[in-house]
């Protein structure tokens, strides 16, 4: 989650607020964490879907409505001072632009500014693919008149942010820094995304402004264009950002913005009203008649404004910075953060008897659980992922690979308990002997016929590592484990075939005529080559078909 | 006396000299390392004393080996009386390797056999080294060097110039300290066992022996018992407190499509939770056709935001990203999907492992265990889950917590859940809320729903005082051994 960081004194100064403790309660129940640091600032960690609170500005905004140092203000557009005329790019087929006039920007205003920009782009606008911001300088703005479309890269010049050469947006593109970044995001073949003013490009979206309109210390009105490839997130973000700056109390200049077949007017700065159901809030809440009665003041603190209220419904007026709010719940849940969590009290839910439905499969992990730890075994609690190595060394296959592994060592799910057993033993030698353990735990199977390909199937493995081992302390486990759930008189051994034992000295557990687990001594070849040198004897068990066979008894 | 102190006694008075302990130790029959407690044992009795001594030992090096035919300076003053008297230095060399020659030209000037002048070597007396040259070989293997031996200057020498290597070891000697008539009195008397046997019960000879007290000084050999380990304990303290609220556990794969893990719970596909950083991917994709129906309402609320009123996500819904495969992140996809064809009211948990795209440290595991719970019942809301929440931190020995707004993309309201463990501080326990009316159509759930969902390792961590998640996993069967079974009942 995006974290904010500022002097504490700032804070304090926009807010109004000059104890800690009840910035930082008001903050909890904001959602967000906040930690005070020995240098003076302040870290918030704020919710992603709060692009609102992004800034400092928000975040100070949020803080005084909900301690009612100010009431809900719903601001509107000063005046439709920009035409933009679009003509879609092809990649980047969305923009809306807005002005806020005396932001008036200083040293740390503008350190701000520039800190929620990329915070925006970082994350919400994954990185400029999805949405880009270009904050201009609006006193230096050559006209008004916008135009946003595709234009011919190698025809078409500027002077990059920060440069004073005039270059063409090729090399815009291939040569500066941001250009190798961001160039190829909205780069189609030879046309790329621009912003034009009186013919003259003020901004390369979504990969650098042009110097012209350059931002400083010293601008007092600032212009914001915001494009993207979803128009919902381009409108959500210019609107954050017209919240943040018209904290300082200026006007907002809007934009007409014409498409081809439509045109529309950003920013969109008028609240959406949502009805919500009374019985609805009570029913999902869980409050009585007397909480609904001061609902109001709890939405004033979340800056909502109620409009209407009757007997069965109240409609809310959900600020225009609010791009989070989908449904009416969305608002109760508001409501509730209003009154306050604590508020709401507790009311405990009865214990409810459960149903025996016979034997289950806790019941039967229990019983093999028991035998083993009596047994002297020692339960392990390993990872399910395994490096593919040791499955490969094993000679097992059809294992579930992780296509985007972080490390190799973890790049397999395993397919039986033998891997993870295995490796605990390497790396349990040196200690006293005999090592005798046994894991519970799933493994991933190879499923051609499952809708998801790979099922789960729950096993119990068990294994004896000593200087020298004996097949029949392996086999006398199993004789136990089954005597306890009654199946001793159906089981039988069969010579088995797997690759990692040594040749007649392994055997296939059935159980009726199914395969139910195998055990045997692992080979010395495949012990030395995975550096273990004792001798180790082990066992595998499905419980699944142990269930299925005592439940069908 | 043990009985093998008795044997080692009645070895001592047979030899009835100082004797060293390894060849004692084959009279005998024991091990070195086997006799030294008992002659410990025989020691501490007074019976025996055991002296060190400090000895030498030589051997002759591989470059004296080779010089067992004649020393360097022997073969340089003989080539030159082959050759009449005197040679030039360049035919020395020529003759004998360079090495040699050096070696043998400077000796046979220091003992004055030859004189050297301007590159011309000649003869001048030769007496042969026999005396040096059955010192070598007498040192062929390792061999103690006697107080005479070592005084001797050729013996010397031979060290100095590197063909005899010597060491200094110990040597333990055992000897009677009482007189031997007193050791045969000792033997012949009653012998003391340490062990009684059936045998011994069975024939009555336990009358003709001494039982050996027992030593309740000495510290007794370490041993394990099986053992449950100690994080699942853990996990089945929470089963037990969760189950008898009346919650019925539920499983599914670890591998399933994204629909399970993501989509039912209105997670939009363009959300970052489901970044191809932060999940973990199998290849290929689910076959979806036999869940057309929660396909549809996915479709329907994703885009749309379905008939509950909402305006859902309003973006083109992918049935392909759906359908990709991953290994589920959190097991609210195991307990929500089994909702679906529920009929209220249903009471839900699941406790089991879920894989996020990290790389182990001490904070992070790539796979941990979720508990996670729903409960659908008519007239469910906010406040009983936050009793119900407040009975499990209770039950599960948390005191003290209190409630945080939240944020998850299935919940609203959601909120997050803090403990107070003493000597700990705050901790974040769950996060959980009501599922949103969209997941609801999705599931078709005829009746609220409460959730909540949390990670059992960190909890585990802090309850048990460890600090590094990795030792929950340890392939170090030394530490499930020693980790005692008390600081599990700490919690309760």
């Amino acid at each position: 989650m995006p974290i904010v960081r500022t002097k504490l004194d700032t804070l304090m100064r926009l807010t109004n607020v000059s104890d800690v403790e009840t910035l930082k309660n008001a903050l909890f129940n904001l959602k967000c964490e906040s930690e005070v640091g020995e240098d003076g600032t302040i870290a918030v960690e704020v919710q992603s879907d709060r692009i609102d609170m992004f800034s400092v500005e928000g975040i100070a905004s949020a803080i005084k409505l909900y301690l009612g140092l100010e009431k809900p203000v719903f601001i509107q557009l000063k005046d439709l001072y920009f035409k933009v005329f679009v003509k879609p790019p092809t990649r980047r087929p969305y923009i809306a632009v807005a002005a806020v006039t005396n932001v008036n920007l200083d040293d740390e205003k503008l350190k701000l500014l520039i800190e929620f920009q990329e915070r925006l782009h970082v994350t919400f606008g994954r990185n400029r693919r999805k949405v880009a911001i270009g904050l201009h300088d609006l006193d230096k703005l050559p006209s008004p008149t916008l135009e946003y479309k595709d234009v011919n890269i190698d025809e078409t010049y500027m002077i990059p942010l920060h440069d004073f050469r005039e270059m063409s947006i090729r090399k815009v593109i291939e040569m500066t820094e941001q250009g190798m970044l961001y160039g190829s995001l909205a780069l189609n073949e030879n046309m790329h995304p621009a912003i034009l003013s009186k013919g003259k490009v003020i901004s390369l979206p979504p990969v650098i402004n042009s110097d012209i309109t350059r931002l400083t210390e010293n601008t007092r009105n600032i212009l914001i264009d915001v494009t993207g490839t979803d128009v919902n997130a381009v409108h959500a973000v210019l609107n954050s950002i017209v919240h943040a700056l018209s904290f300082y109390g200026g006007d907002v200049l809007g934009a007409e913005i014409i498409y081809p077949s439509i045109s529309e007017v950003t920013p969109d700065l008028r609240p959406r009203v949502v009805r919500v159901d009374l019985k609805l809030i009570s029913e999902w809440l869980g409050i009585g008649r007397e909480q609904l009665l001061q609902i109001e003041p709890a939405l004033n603190k979340m800056g909502y404004r109620v409009v209407t209220m009757t007997e069965k419904y109240m409609e809310v007026e959900v600020p225009y910075y609010r791009n989070d709010i989908l449904h009416q719940v969305d608002v109760i849940e508001d409501m509730a953060i209003g009154i306050g969590y604590d508020n709401i009290g507790f009311e405990e839910v009865e214990p409810r008897l459960r149903i025996a439905k016979g034997l289950d499969l806790k019941s039967v992990v229990s019983i093999i659980r028991e035998t083993l730890v009596g047994l002297g075994y020692t339960e392990l609690n390993t990872l399910t992922l395994i490096p593919s190595q040791i499955v490969e060394e094993l000679g097992f296959r059809d294992t579930a690979i992780i296509v985007n592994a972080p490390s190799n060592e973890i790049n397999t799910v395993r397919s039986n308990l033998f891997q993870s057993v295995i490796a605990t033993l390497k790396s349990s030698q040196y200690i006293p002997q005999p090592v005798k353990v046994f894991e519970i735990g799933e493994v991933v199977l190879n499923c051609p016929s499952c809708y998801n390909k790979w099922k789960n199937e729950l096993r119990v493995c068990w294994a004896i590592m000593d200087s020298e081992t004996r097949f029949e302390d392996v086999h006398a486990t199993l004789y136990s484990v089954l005597r306890e759930l009654g199946l001793e008189g159906v089981f039988k051994l069969r010579p088995c075939k797997a690759e990692m034992f040594s040749k007649e000295r392994c055997a296939d557990i059935y159980l009726g005529n199914r395969v139910a687990g195998v055990m045997g001594e692992v080979h010395p070849e495949k012990l030395v080559k995975l550096g273990i040198l004792y001798p180790v004897t082990l066992a595998e068990l499905s419980i699944n078909i142990l269930y299925s066979l005592l439940t069908n008894k | 006396m043990s009985s093998s102190e008795i044997v080692v006694l009645e070895k001592l008075i047979e030899i009835n000299r100082v004797v060293e302990i390894g060849e004692l130790a084959k009279i005998a029959g024991f091990t070195e390392q086997g006799i030294s407690s008992i002659l410990e044992l025989l020691k501490s009795k007074n019976i025996i004393e055991v002296q060190e001594h400090a000895v030498t030992i030589g051997k002759t090096t591989e470059e004296g080996i080779s010089y067992l035919d004649g020393l360097p300076e022997e073969k340089v003053v003989k080539f030159i009386q082959e050759k009449g008297g005197e040679a030039s230095i360049d035919e020395v060399k020529a003759q004998l390797s360079e090495a040699i020659a050096l070696i043998g030209v400077n000796w046979a000037i220091k003992r004055g056999w030859i004189k050297v002048d301007k590159g011309v070597v000649r003869f001048v007396s030769y007496k042969p080294l026999d005396e040096y040259r059955s010192m070598l070989r007498a040192f062929s293997s390792w061999k103690e060097v006697d107080e005479v031996t070592e005084h001797n200057n050729v013996f010397q020498e031979l060290v100095k110039r590197k063909l005899i290597e010597i060491r200094r070891i110990k040597h333990r000697y055992v000897k009677l300290s009482i007189p031997i008539e007193e050791a045969v009195k000792l033997v012949s008397q009653r012998k003391v066992v340490s062990r009684l046997t059936h045998e011994h019960i069975v024939t009555g000879n336990w009358r003709n022996y001494v039982l050996k007290p027992f030593n309740l000084e000495a510290s007794p050999p370490v041993i394990y018992p099986g053992k449950k380990h100690f994080f699942k304990e853990f996990v089945e303290l929470i089963k037990d407190v969760i189950e008898d609220l009346g919650f019925e556990e539920v499983h599914d794969d670890y591998v399933i499509p994204e629909l399970w893990n993501f989509d039912i719970l209105f997670q939009a596909q363009n959300h970052p939770s489901r970044d191809i950083h932060d999940i973990l991917v199998v290849e290929g994709y689910a076959d979806l056709t036999p869940f057309s129906d929660v396909v549809e309402r996915v479709r329907n609320v994703h885009e749309s935001g379905g008939s509950c009123g909402s305006i859902g996500w309003r973006y083109k819904w992918s049935y392909e990203k759906a359908s990709k495969l991953m290994l589920r992140s959190h097991t609210t996809a195991v307990t929500a999907r089994h909702l679906i064809g529920r009929e209220p009211p249903a009471r839900l948990y699941a406790i089991a492992r879920v894989f996020r795209r990290d790389n182990p440290d001490p904070r992070h595991s790539p796979e941990f265990t979720n508990f996670d719970g729903v409960i659908m019942e008519k007239e469910f809301n906010f406040r009983k889950l936050l009793g119900l929440l407040s009975q499990i931190l209770r039950a599960i020995g948390i005191e003290k917590f209190k409630f945080k707004p939240a944020y998850f993309p299935f919940t609203e309201p959601s909120v997050e859940g803090y403990g107070y463990v003493p000597g700990y501080g705050w901790l974040e326990v769950f996060g959980a809320g009501m599922f949103r009316p969209e997941v609801l159509e999705v599931l078709n759930a005829k009746a609220p729903v409460g959730a909540w969902g949390m990670g059992v390792e960190r909890l585990a961590m802090v309850v048990y005082g460890i600090n590094d998640i990795r030792l929950l996993f340890s392939k170090d069967v030394e530490l499930i051994r020693t980790f005692p079974y008390i600081k599990k009942h700490y919690i309760r």
